[in-house]
């Protein structure tokens, strides 16, 4: 073969490839980001980092009007269930505020989100890297072709197949199929340390999070999650500091649901509610999301909370 | 800019290596070479633009007194030019890469506590600044004695032009990690063509050679660099087996990205019709420390003997085993703190240089291993000390250590668990794929070498590159470790 031709026929190959690739993806559109995405129902498959940041961009605020947002605490909240508002769980396994918010930021790139429920957690707090890949507005490339839209395309067919159970709905809840009896190293961590570690970088991303939803007027309602008694005997006081830094922090007129007053004690105290002390089981996060429900339709009546209808 | 970016892939590359062509077909000398030098500087203030009068700087500086070195007919002369030239040189590398270390050493042990600004890391200052030293040790016209000396310094008596030395330094396949390259060996290529093949089989072979480069760097370097970044980002109570799975994935990682990535290099090189040198001939394969030595990062390790084992093995006076043993591990030290200002990076080269003192010991005293088992030393031995190149502090360093030996904990996997990312799917296919090819494959440059134009290859290469845009499009370009160093 001549060298010419050598390289001509690799580059025409390398060309045809990546372009056939990218129209098949484009067709199956399983972020929903190149065609209108209302009434369509898209889980998240593969990389959930990924598939969440993506979603956000066009399918979560052309279904949805809120957002949940919080770390693996509140991935299983199933906020389907909530009445007067369609949520979607934006919570990553893991995750913290930076990642959370490229989440949040890119669903307000449309309108659609009039309300989003911020968690108020240490462990939203405690670092401020990107864990699997750096969401920003570029990652709507891998959408083309990529080793996540891969790993997203074995998921789905591995669900279609029944060979895995599916952990994703197409609201964002995840369901914990194993029930974590053990915390995993980076919580263990934060509830070793003496006190909750309040990462700079982290903070001042919530604080801008904060600051941007209100810019585009968002209705915030903060979420204090539950925690067991049991864990809460030993960190009861740093917790309280945290809180009450973070409460300073945003300050105090926007709505709140504390899971750690008084009110909501019982919760806390039964064991059963909880699979690690932090994360929840599905019948512990069940009754979570029905306080959450009444809490919104009461503010709802009360017109403290405006729902906005698309 | 990286190699394995877009920038650099879809419209650097094709547009340097077409005009060179074009250039080099239908133009007279030195428009292609010209376009060489503007190309490699474009390249270099891509990657950081403040870095550039430095790098300027170093070219002219170190040029002018070789000239001013070469002219001299009084050797003490010379001899001061020569020293003068390297002072600067380490000078520099100090100032912008050990004041720190040194300043904050000099606090630990009580001494004065003194600041110094911090200028941050010119990319590739340890690069280039070694081959400025390697030129003006080569230009130094010294009598040679012996035809091996002759013919090593053939064709230096006379300077190259300030346009040659220019664009022999900031040659961009290498300018910011390497191969280190000498210049009797590039300079030739800038004026003629001189290799064996056709140009256009030599750029097929080169693309042929970055393909597998950038496979190497992307799909399995970067799969391995996720374990290992997991690993050591804060080494804890690890069982056994995980300390050894993340010390194992730091080791492919460093192989797959820094060879990876001077096969990208050399691929490029060859595009534009240069040869530089070979940087990697299958190391982990090694079976002894010596051995791995010759096969890892070629070309700082013929650095390493030539420029500082043998000036220091002769400094000590008549060659003894024990004179070879202090020479080894002094050269291996300061070797490894060219790597990076931490005393990590000293005991790492420490524990080296220990290794091939110990090497040497044996070899004289003929107690040789089985090749099975002198690999499998070998590879526990890499695979342990790499820990002093990922981790930040000794004490982190020795923890890890730690758990490599057996100990309560030996099986479990937890923290494993918890420290990977969400896919281990699409993570963990690369990474068995990337032991395999280490450990019983053909290295890539015997595939290079063997390279025939032909269907096969054109949808070989194709597929590689395929793969590797695939993954690049995953997630942002992954810097190389050599970078850092």
């Amino acid at each position: 073969m001549r060298p010419r031709y050598w390289l001509l026929t690799t580059i025409s190959t390398v060309l045809i490839a990546a372009a056939t690739i990218a129209a098949v993806n484009v067709a199956v559109d399983i972020y929903g980001l190149y065609r209108p995405s209302r009434g369509r129902r898209l889980p998240v498959l593969g990389d959930a980092r990924v598939a969440k940041y993506l979603l956000s961009m066009r399918y979560v605020p052309e279904n949805f009007n809120a957002m949940l947002t919080g770390a693996s605490v509140s991935a299983n909240w199933d906020v389907t269930t909530i009445e007067k508002l369609r949520v979607y769980n934006g919570s990553l396994d893991g995750g913290n505020i930076v990642e959370e918010k490229s989440v949040i930021e890119a669903a307000l790139e449309r309108p659609g989100i009039s309300v989003v429920f911020l968690l108020v957690h240490p462990a939203l707090t405690y670092s401020h890297e990107f864990r699997t890949v750096e969401m920003k507005p570029s990652l709507k490339l891998s959408a083309f072709g990529s080793s996540s839209l891969w790993a997203a395309y074995k998921d789905m067919a591995n669900i279609r197949l029944g060979r895995i159970p599916r952990t994703f709905d197409y609201a964002g809840n995840e369901t914990f199929l194993n029930a974590r009896s053990e915390m995993n190293v980076h919580m263990k961590q934060m509830w070793n340390a003496p006190d909750f570690t309040l990462d700079p970088p982290a903070l001042q991303a919530y604080r801008d999070l904060v600051a941007n939803l209100r810019a585009h007027g968002v209705q915030i309602v903060f979420i204090v999650p539950p925690t067991s008694e049991q864990l809460l005997q030993t960190k009861r006081a740093p917790l309280e500091r945290y809180l009450q830094r973070m409460r300073s922090e945003i300050g105090t007129g926007d709505l709140w649901i504390d899971f750690l007053s008084p009110e909501h004690e019982a919760l806390c105290r039964n064991r059963a509610n909880f699979s690690d002390g932090v994360h929840l089981t599905s019948d512990g996060a069940r009754q979570v999301v029905a306080r959450i429900n009444t809490a919104v339709n009461r503010w709802i009546v009360e017109r403290r909370l405006v729902v906005v209808e698309r | 800019m990286l190699f394995h970016s877009f920038a650099y892939l879809l419209i650097f590359l094709p547009v340097v290596v077409g005009v060179h062509s074009f250039l080099r077909a239908r133009t007279p000398w030195p428009w292609p070479q010209a376009w060489l030098l503007f190309a490699s500087l474009f390249f270099y203030t891509r990657s950081g633009s403040a870095n550039l009068p430095l790098l300027l700087g170093s070219i002219v500086f170190n040029w002018a007194i070789a000239r001013q070195m070469m002219a001299q007919s009084d050797d003490s002369r010379r001899k001061l030019y020569l020293w003068a030239g390297l002072t600067v040189n380490i000078t520099v590398l100090f100032l912008f890469k050990y004041i720190h270390l040194f300043l904050e050493t000099l606090a630990y042990f009580r001494g004065p506590r003194l600041s110094f600004p911090n200028w941050g890391f010119p990319l590739g200052v340890s690069f280039f600044t070694l081959t400025q030293i390697m030129y003006l040790v080569d230009a130094y016209p010294r009598a040679p004695s012996s035809p091996a000396a002759r013919k090593i310094f053939r064709g230096l008596t006379t300077a190259s032009s300030l346009f040659e030395h220019a664009t022999f330094v900031a040659f961009f396949p290498y300018v910011v990690s390497g191969p280190l390259s000498r210049v009797r060996l590039v300079v030739p290529q800038l004026r003629a063509y001189t290799m064996k093949e056709s140009p256009s089989v030599m750029a097929c072979r080169g693309f042929f050679l970055f393909s597998m480069g950038l496979a190497k760097k992307v799909v399995l370097g970067d799969s391995f660099g996720t374990i290992a970044d997991a690993g050591f980002a804060a080494v804890s109570n690890y069982s056994m087996v995980e300390a050894w799975i993340f010390c194992l994935a730091a080791l492919f990682h460093l192989y797959f990205d820094f060879s990876g990535y001077s096969d990208m290099a050399l691929g490029a090189a060859w595009m534009l019709g240069i040869d530089i040198p070979q940087n990697f001939n299958a190391p982990l394969r090694a079976r002894s420390i010596a051995e791995f030595w010759q096969r890892w990062h070629i070309s700082l390790s013929n650095f390493i003997t030539e420029y500082l084992y043998n000036p220091l093995s002769r400094s000590m006076g008549r060659p003894t085993l024990a004179t070879s043993a202090i020479a080894t591990i002094l050269a291996m030290t300061i070797a490894a703190l060219w790597h990076g200002p931490a005393w990590t990076f000293v005991a790492w080269g420490l524990s080296h240089g220990l290794a091939l003192a110990a090497h040497q010991i044996c070899k004289r005293r003929k107690l040789e291993m089985p090749d099975w088992l002198g690999w499998l030393v070998t590879f526990v031995f890499l695979s342990s000390t790499i820990v002093f190149l990922r981790t930040n502090s000794l004490t982190s360093a020795m923890l890890m250590l730690s758990r490599l030996i057996p100990h309560g904990d030996i099986l479990g996997h937890s923290a494993l668990k918890g420290l990977l990312p969400a896919s281990p799917t699409v993570l963990f296919h690369p990474v068995g794929l990337g032991v395999v090819l280490a450990l019983f494959f053909g290295t890539s440059m015997e595939y290079a070498n063997a390279f025939r134009p032909s269907l096969r290859t054109a949808f070989a290469s194709a597929f590689l590159i395929v793969v590797s845009l695939f993954v690049m499009n995953s997630a942002p370009a992954r810097q190389f470790i050599y970078f850092a160093f």
